[in-house]
């Protein structure tokens, strides 16, 4: 969906420009007349006024006190009229209008006792023939600054143009009455009368914030307007970062949203989550709106987007803002608009910028290295000599560790500095019937680990056509084609892969041989697992996706009866997937599984569109102080999916990489599925003086994926605003520029289920049938059982939202707040439940567990320094909560992956009456460091505790320690709050913008400890183990138990020692740009900035691991703050341009 | 032009008057289960999927071997004491009885066998539904019946009185059920078995691999000579005995895959290389741990963590052969090889058992080797599973006669068994001698089928006698906890899945696990 223009009034358009309008609006004005049983005759009546500088408004008021006429006009229209000085005694009514409406763009109309105030353009018909004249004038900004690109639109007509770099521009041919629209992102719109000028200067000042126009679903309104919690961001403002997604440019400017920088992995999605969302198997995922397009499914789908394309980012957060998204929005919505040509515009801009990115060295593990691991191991072993009657001496491997020197270091062999060049071209042209704008993006981003990086080639094509002025037509078409290179294999990150195996990998071994080749594996360090030499494994695996998508969409918009807008559109997104993957034979395995092993190799092919009709009916109508816009509309999507892949194996070599050379096929198939949505919408805004604001919005889906008897569901929702700046009690509060209070409430959906336990999320309420296929002999015996339990009653997720904002703006809007409240109650959450594995079936999905979720937000926006350095700071803050009220049929608690399986490895545990996903485990208590000690604490249920071992908290007071009854919860994975801070300064030519995000109070659990702190000598790990227990008189730092054989494996059950505080402040982005004066008479290039950035340039935290914003598995709101090597995240530097010709 | 564009509005609004059909989507990859049981085909495809449950109940899993094998004086576990994974502690700890309610690696058996009881009970509530000729019926539910029967018949004897789910549930509230009494358990194969030995037919030889009313019968024998039924179970392994069923000449012939649903072969678990997903890989789990399993296997898998080095025979089972049984040759082998420096073990050849010393330099590390055949592809094997073959029948009704006092009719049957195996026949007409060597001559025939626990069970000897295999292990390994291999009766049953219990909160637990 293009970007919709607010809707111009109908009064100002169009009062008493035609006769049936004005026969329309006299109607509604007698019947008022009535009432107001008027009989005074207002032609005769006398007026004394005096003064100097008199707001409009008042001598309105004034001359109502002494006539007891009633004015009817619309407050907006008064914000351009100049004050009047005025000197009238007993002057007749009229002369004292015409005095105060003189060289105002403004006409009145005078019927008995009412006096219509309207907008001079649309005087009464019948003034004769108007001359056309040409106008020339310049824009500036308050300091005189010319504004370029800035729009000028003459009112009621297509035409306009926008400003040159000089900030002039040229119209030829307009009527001398005419009006002319600036608008200029950043600045208060204006009108201005021409009133036979033909030479116009026109300053603009900065936006009151309140009054920018805002993207929401299904139209735009001002932000004066909004009634729920919108946050609405400027691309242009983060254009500069060197990031290849959206995603990471939003990090810490968004109150309420928490993006997790979880993966370095290049080109990568990065998961969202607006007020801390919470689902079990449904999605946590925010609904992604481009161009009005409903994106589906993965984050991966909204990667493709260059974020150059995008002009907007609209967040949309509570349930009124939300809520015509209807079983989709719970989770919030993010509206993104992209690029079109500005009125009059004709431009071409490029952007490009180049960069390296490394890993921050500070950030590398401490580890410990070969001399440390030999030492390590040297005294493993000579313990196993004293305490266990080991007679097979010290291994020689470990007798002398200095030999090693500091040994391989693995993980610094797999990171390199990796480039990034980005370039980007936007042409963008508006005439009078059509506009177009194009951009056209290449991005390659190089992967910090050797042999992964991502290249995205992007085309945007958005043109409008308006045949007349009732008619537009639009088509927008965006292909794609992504590019990426190792950036998703499942062996570079996660549990023991590559990324931590590095770190695990004895650093004693060798990556190369004596004659330079690498080798294959890294063995004969007794005791420690053989390993493939990882980095030839990261070296030599290619695994290839490549990605193709169109989004496109075509529209029509038809105004008809001067109230109604039609619009229909048809929205497709079409994506595919192939895959080539082969890992060579000598690029297999892990720990213990040693290359070569049968290469092994993939080819799989996804191929999904969606399609989307969506069609409005819009009518807006303004009756005096009362402005009522309604909306209806239905819209019907489909989602079509169809994959298949083939595994082979067994290759006569490893050099031809593809299947037909594969001995074996181990395993294929193919499968489609369908969803659909059906629905139907409906809004209501209205307003009385502008400053009251109501608003009531519903929508019914009918969603295919659920249960036969639940398909239909509605969902409602109320708001409203009161701008209390505006009550004249305000007045006397000279401070208070803008004070506007807001509160909604309203019920939302999720119905994204996940696939769980082969369960696809599109026919979850469905019993399936699978193959169970045997054989009698050597012959096949098809088999086909019932292998999931269906639910016919399945239904979605439901929200009840309440949100209560204040946006207030003090010292003449020099520093602006807003607040809000939230209260959600999540019920029917979305479960695989599990069954009594009795049944034959392990789980049903069902609605069941309910969820309170409530929170606090705070953005303050200051202009701290306004001369010629200027510095604008925004701040953002969001405490999030929320509690479990209801779990499944017997509120037995849950592990991460709605399990209910526990073991004494189970990390995260959500329970009734906790938040969600906390960590669970064992309290340590250090080391038993004498047997006296050990002879009066807790022993471990086993029987395996002994002096210098591992000694945990006794929770019970048995002097046992068990599972049952000794573990406890040790750490919330949810940030007490998390902020985000963006500077932005300038001065003369130059620019900087700073942004910094971060976290406060969420616990981390460090997954790597479990191998990292094996003490049993067979993984690399921290340098803290060389401070282990080993007798009375060396007992270590009491952190770190014996290494005594049986003893050591309840030491890696979770415990407290392995969680850690994640509280971090990020500096996400630094950029410094200087814009070249450029002679306003050179003709070649208008516009030349060039900046350099450092993209995560630093990281504030106590964490020891590599990145205090890791979360394994994503938005899974039971299963984050784990940390298991995820791909390192860089730093990098660029240096860029924008040009503009 | 006004009237025009209302016109189209209102035309598309219609369209958008709720096409319901638009919204209900069928999977389309997938069965839909309500569309499902109509035909004989479908009944045909779901009985085939109720025999795949099998699979996992009775031989792919680890809790198969786990707890029929590992559990008794049969087999032990290559330790790698500095691999300490969860996993594998946990099928430690039950080889060593230091299993608890936590146990992940005992859930297996429930839930799997629940999984074929689950498909059985499906076709037999809606079987009824169909006009089917009265012979496909019949054969359809014997076969049904005996599935469910021989799954319960597992349950019962790991677990005690379980949960008896009869029908198919299809809710979320049918899945709840408490346990009945083992009495009701067995009341309930026995109507099963015996309704399974009715309707089905005979075996016809070459046999396909189906249950046959052999299989039914040799089930309902089973079951009573677990109940101490003797009599019952004499008359129906009799019938059996008449069924045409015969010895192979060479023990080690029963298990070629040459030999599948052979004459002696009275119920197995089917598998076959030759179609993609039909293969068995259980040789993988019984071989040393190694690096490359080349020489064993002729393929190069690794053997190191997932698969390997489990199920291994202890010195009390080679000891337990008599001398000249070649039943041990075609049961155990021994890789040797040598230690590597970073202590993995690296074969170098297959060794014979019998009279064997290692190679200077070398060690030698038996493993049970029933299941090593010809294969090309790692993990793809084309062994079946034996459930009861003949031999056991054969040593059942012996049993069940020598149970009855009569001794002397028991012993020409036994020695069928032993002359096979090249021993000379047994003598002893004496009930308690004869006894033992029935035990005895189980424990070597039957090695490696899973039967050595429960037979210790069903015969009252499993304290006894693995309360002296601890002693002797405990001597021989010094990493073993003093706690290990110290059973009560508690022990004689496996804890019900700790998930389960949390889950189902009308289940109670074992004795001993709570």
């Amino acid at each position: 969906m293009p970007v919709q223009e607010p809707f111009k009034t109908p009064f100002s358009r169009g009062f008493a420009s035609t006769k049936l309008l004005l026969i329309m609006k006299l109607t509604v004005l007698l019947t008022m007349v009535a009432f107001l049983q008027a009989s005074a005759h207002l032609e005769a009546q006398k007026v004394t006024i005096t003064g100097k500088s008199i707001p409009l408004s008042q001598v309105f008021k004034e001359i109502k006190r002494q006539t007891g006429c009633n004015f009817f006009y619309n407050n907006r229209i008064l914000r351009h009229a100049n004050r009047v000085d005025i000197d009238a005694r007993e002057a007749p009514l009229r002369q004292v209008l015409d005095e105060c409406l003189k060289d105002q763009p403004l006409s009145y109309v005078l019927q008995d006792n009412i006096i219509v105030i309207s907008e001079k353009t649309y005087a009464p018909a019948g003034n004769g023939e108007l001359a056309s004249i040409d106008i020339t004038g310049r824009v500036t900004d308050a300091a005189g600054k010319p504004l370029e690109g800035v729009s000028v639109r003459v009112k009621g007509m297509s035409r306009g143009t926008s400003t040159a770099a000089d900030g002039s521009f040229t119209l030829k041919g307009v009527k001398e009455n005419a009006v002319l629209e600036i608008s200029y992102v950043g600045y208060a719109p204006q009108s201005i009368a021409v009133n036979k000028r033909t030479d116009i200067a026109i300053t603009l000042s900065l936006e009151t914030r309140v009054e920018e126009a805002v993207i929401v679903t299904y139209g735009t309104q001002r932000r004066r307007e909004i009634v729920g919690a919108v946050t609405q961001l400027n691309a242009a403002d983060m254009k500069d970062m060197p990031t290849g997604t959206f995603a990471d440019r939003l990090q810490g400017k968004v109150t309420g949203v928490q993006i997790n920088n979880s993966t370095g992995r290049p080109g990568q999605g990065i998961d969202f989550r607006i007020r801390g969302a919470v689902s079990f198997n449904a999605s946590n995922r925010p609904l992604f709106v481009i161009d009005g397009i409903p994106i589906s499914g993965e984050t991966d789908n909204i990667n493709s987007i260059n974020p150059d394309e995008i002009e907007t980012f609209t967040v949309l957060k509570d349930a009124s803002a939300t809520a015509l998204y209807g079983s989709r929005a719970s989770n919030g919505v993010i509206l993104i608009t992209t690029k079109r040509a500005k009125a009059g515009q004709s431009t071409v801009e490029l952007n490009a910028y180049n960069g390296i990115a490394a890993f921050p060295n500070e950030r590398r593990p401490g580890y410990m290295n070969a001399t440390e691991l030999a030492t390590y191991m040297k005294a493993f072993y000579e313990d196993k000599i004293k305490y266990e009657g080991y007679t097979g001496g010290v291994p020689a491997a470990y007798q002398n560790p200095a030999q090693y020197g500091k040994g391989t270091d693995w993980l610094g062999l797999m990171l390199r500095n990796a480039p990034v060049t980005d370039f980007n071209i936007t042409v963008a042209n508006d005439r009078e019937r059509s506009s177009t704008s194009l951009i056209g993006g290449y991005l390659d981003q190089q992967g910090i680990m050797k042999n992964t990086g991502y290249k995205r080639f992007s085309v945007r094509l958005n043109n409008e056509y308006k045949p007349n002025e009732y008619v537009k037509l639009g088509v927008n078409l965006a292909p794609t084609l992504q590019l990426e290179h190792n950036t998703r294999v499942a062996n570079i990150d996660g549990q023991r892969q590559i990324v931590a195996a590095a770190l695990y990998m004895p650093p004693m071994g060798a990556y190369k041989n004596p004659d330079g080749t690498l080798t294959t594996t890294v063995t004969g360090f007794p005791n420690l697992f053989t390993w493939p030499n990882m980095y030839r494994v990261l070296l030599l695996q290619n695994d290839d996706y490549t990605r193709y998508r169109l989004l496109g969409n075509a529209y029509a918009e038809i105004r008809f009866l001067k109230d109604f807008v039609f619009r229909s559109v048809i929205d497709v997104d079409v994506n595919g997937l192939t895959r080539k993957n082969f890992l060579p034979s000598t690029a297999q395995g892990t720990f213990n599984s040693l290359p070569p092993q049968p290469a092994t190799g993939i080819s799989a092919f996804n191929n999904n569109y969606t399609w989307t009709n969506e069609n409005t009916l819009t009518w807006q109508k303004m009756l005096g102080d009362h402005n009522i816009q309604a909306l209806a509309g239905y819209t019907a999507q489909r989602f079509n999916d169809y994959r298949n892949n083939i595994n082979g194996n067994t290759y006569p070599n490893d050099n031809i990489p593809y299947l037909n050379y594969a001995a074996v096929i181990s395993s294929y198939g193919s499968s489609s599925e369908v969803w659909t949505l059906l629905s139907m919408i409906g809004r209501v805004n209205y307003s009385y003086k502008n400053k009251y604001f109501l608003q009531g919005a519903i929508r019914r889906d009918g969603s295919s994926r659920f249960g036969t008897d639940k398909q239909y569901g509605y969902f409602p929702s109320v708001g409203a605003g009161w701008v209390v700046s505006d009550e004249s009690f305000m007045k006397a509060a000279r401070p208070v520029s803008f004070l506007k209070l807001r509160a909604s409430y309203g019920i939302t959906g999720n119905n994204t289920f996940n696939t769980i336990n082969g369960v696809s999320g599109n026919y979850p309420s469905i019993a399936l049938t699978s193959a169970a296929n045997y054989v009698f002999g050597s012959t096949l015996a098809q088999g086909l059982v019932q292998s999931t339990l269906g639910n016919s009653l399945l239904s979605w997720e439901r929200n009840k939202q309440l949100d209560l904002g204040i946006d207030i703006s003090v010292l003449n809007n020099r520093i602006s707040l807003t607040y809000d409240y939230y209260h959600r109650i999540t019920d029917g959450l979305l479960y695989q439940v599990d069954v009594p594995r009795g049944s034959g079936f392990s789980s049903v999905p069902a609605n069941i567990g309910a969820v309170k979720l409530w929170g606090h937000e705070i953005s303050v926006s200051s202009r701290n320094l306004v001369g010629a350095l200027k510095w604008n700071s925004t701040v953002n803050i969001s405490f999030d909560r929320n509690i479990v009220t209801r779990l499944g049929t017997s509120n037995a608690p849950i592990s991460a992956v709605g399990s209910n399986t526990f073991s004494e490895f189970t990390d995260f545990r959500t329970e009734v009456g906790k938040p969600l996903g906390q960590f669970y485990g064992y309290v340590f208590d250090g080391v038993f460091m004498t047997q006296a000690e050990y002879l009066k604490g807790p022993k471990y249920y086993t029987g395996v505790s002994t002096v210098g071992t591992a000694r945990m908290k006794d929770l019970n007071g048995d002097n046992i320690i068990d599972p049952t009854n000794d573990r406890t919860y040790i750490g919330n994975p949810n940030p007490s709050f998390v902020f985000g801070i963006t500077n932005t300064l300038s001065y003369r030519n130059f620019d900087m913008n700073i942004v910094f995000s971060g976290t406060y109070g969420n616990k981390i659990k460090d997954g790597m400890a479990e191998s990292g702190y094996n003490l049993d000598g067979v993984f690399n790990g921290p340098k803290e183990l060389l401070h282990h227990w080993r007798s009375e008189s060396d007992p270590g730092n009491g952190q770190v138990p014996r290494t005594l054989a049986g003893t050591t494996a309840y030491f890696r059950a979770d415990n407290s020692k392995f969680i850690y505080d994640g509280s971090h402040l990020t500096c996400n982005n630094i950029t410094l740009g200087y814009t070249l004066p450029i002679n306003p008479s050179f003709r070649y290039i208008k516009k030349l900035r060039c900046y350099a950035s450092a993209q995560q340039a630093f990281v504030l935290t106590s964490y020891p691991g590599m990145n205090p914003e890791v979360n394994q598995s994503g938005l899974n709101g039971t299963a984050q703050g784990q940390d298991l090597g995820n791909y390192p995240i860089p730093r990098t530097f660029t240096f860029g341009i924008n040009v503009g010709l | 032009m006004k009237k025009i564009t209302i016109y189209i509005i209102f035309a598309l609004l219609g369209l958008a008057s709720c096409k319901k059909s638009f919204l209900d989507q069928s999977p389309l990859s997938q069965g839909n289960a309500a569309g499902f049981y109509k035909t004989q085909t479908d009944f045909e495809q779901a009985l085939n999927g109720a025999y795949q449950g099998l699979r996992n109940s009775m031989a792919s899993a680890t809790s198969c071997w786990l707890m029929g094998e590992m559990r008794s004086d049969n087999a032990f576990y290559d330790y790698k004491a500095s691999d300490r994974a969860v996993v594998n502690v946990y099928r430690e700890n039950i080889d060593n009885f230091l299993d608890d309610k936590f146990n992940t690696e005992t859930a297996g058996m429930w839930s799997n066998n629940y999984v074929a009881i689950s498909r059985a009970n499906a076709i037999l509530d809606r079987i009824g539904d169909i006009t089917l000729a009265d012979s496909v019926k019949s054969r359809i539910t014997g076969e049904a019946k005996f599935i469910r029967a021989l799954s319960y018949f597992y349950l019962v004897r790991y677990y005690g009185g379980v949960p008896l789910y009869l029908h198919a549930v299809q809710n979320q509230s049918e899945a709840f059920l408490a346990r009945s009494s083992t009495d009701s358990v067995y009341a309930q194969i026995i109507a099963d078995a015996t309704d399974a030995t009715q309707k089905l037919n005979a075996p016809a030889f070459p046999q396909t691999g189906r249950a046959t009313k052999g299989s039914a019968l040799t089930l309902l024998a089973d079951v009573y000579m677990t109940q101490r039924k003797y009599a019952d179970a004499e008359a129906a392994l009799e019938k059996v005995t008449r069924m045409g069923y015969q010895l192979q000449t060479d023990y080690a012939a029963v298990f070629a895959t040459n030999n599948k649903n052979s004459k002696e072969s009275v119920f197995e678990i089917q598998y076959s290389m030759s179609i993609l997903g039909q293969e068995s890989a259980f040789i993988y789990w019984y071989i040393p741990r190694m690096a490359n399993c080349t020489v064993v296997t002729g393929d190069i898998a690794n053997t190191i963590t997932t698969y390997g080095g489990w199920n291994t025979p202890t010195q009390d089972l080679i000891n337990a052969y008599e001398s000249g049984d070649k039943r041990l040759d075609a049961s155990i082998a021994v890789a040797e090889g040598t230690w590597s420096s970073s202590s993995d073990f690296t074969a170098s050849a297959v060794k014979s058992i019998v009279g064997y010393t290692p190679a200077p330099g070398k060690v030698g590390r038996p493993f049970n080797k029933k299941y090593l055949h010809t294969h090309s592809l790692q993990y793809k094997t084309d062994d079946n599973w034996p459930v009861y073959r003949y031999a056991e029948v054969l040593l059942l009704l012996a049993e069940s006669l020598n149970e009855q006092g009569k001794s002397a009719d028991a012993l020409p049957w036994v020695n069928l068994v032993r002359g096979r195996a090249g021993l000379a026949p047994l003598t002893s007409n004496d009930q308690a001698v004869l006894r033992d060597s029935i035990l005895h001559e189980r424990r070597v025939e039957l090695a490696f089928e899973n039967k050595r626990w429960l037979d210790l069970v069903r015969t009252g000897n499993a304290i006894t006698v693995m309360n002296a295999q601890g002693d002797v292990l405990r001597t021989a390994n010094d990493y073993l906890s003093p706690n290990s291999y110290k059973l009560t009766t508690d022990r004689l049953l496996f804890p019900i899945p700790y998930a389960e219990t949390q889950l189902n909160t009308r289940l109670t637990q074992n004795h001993g696990y709570e």
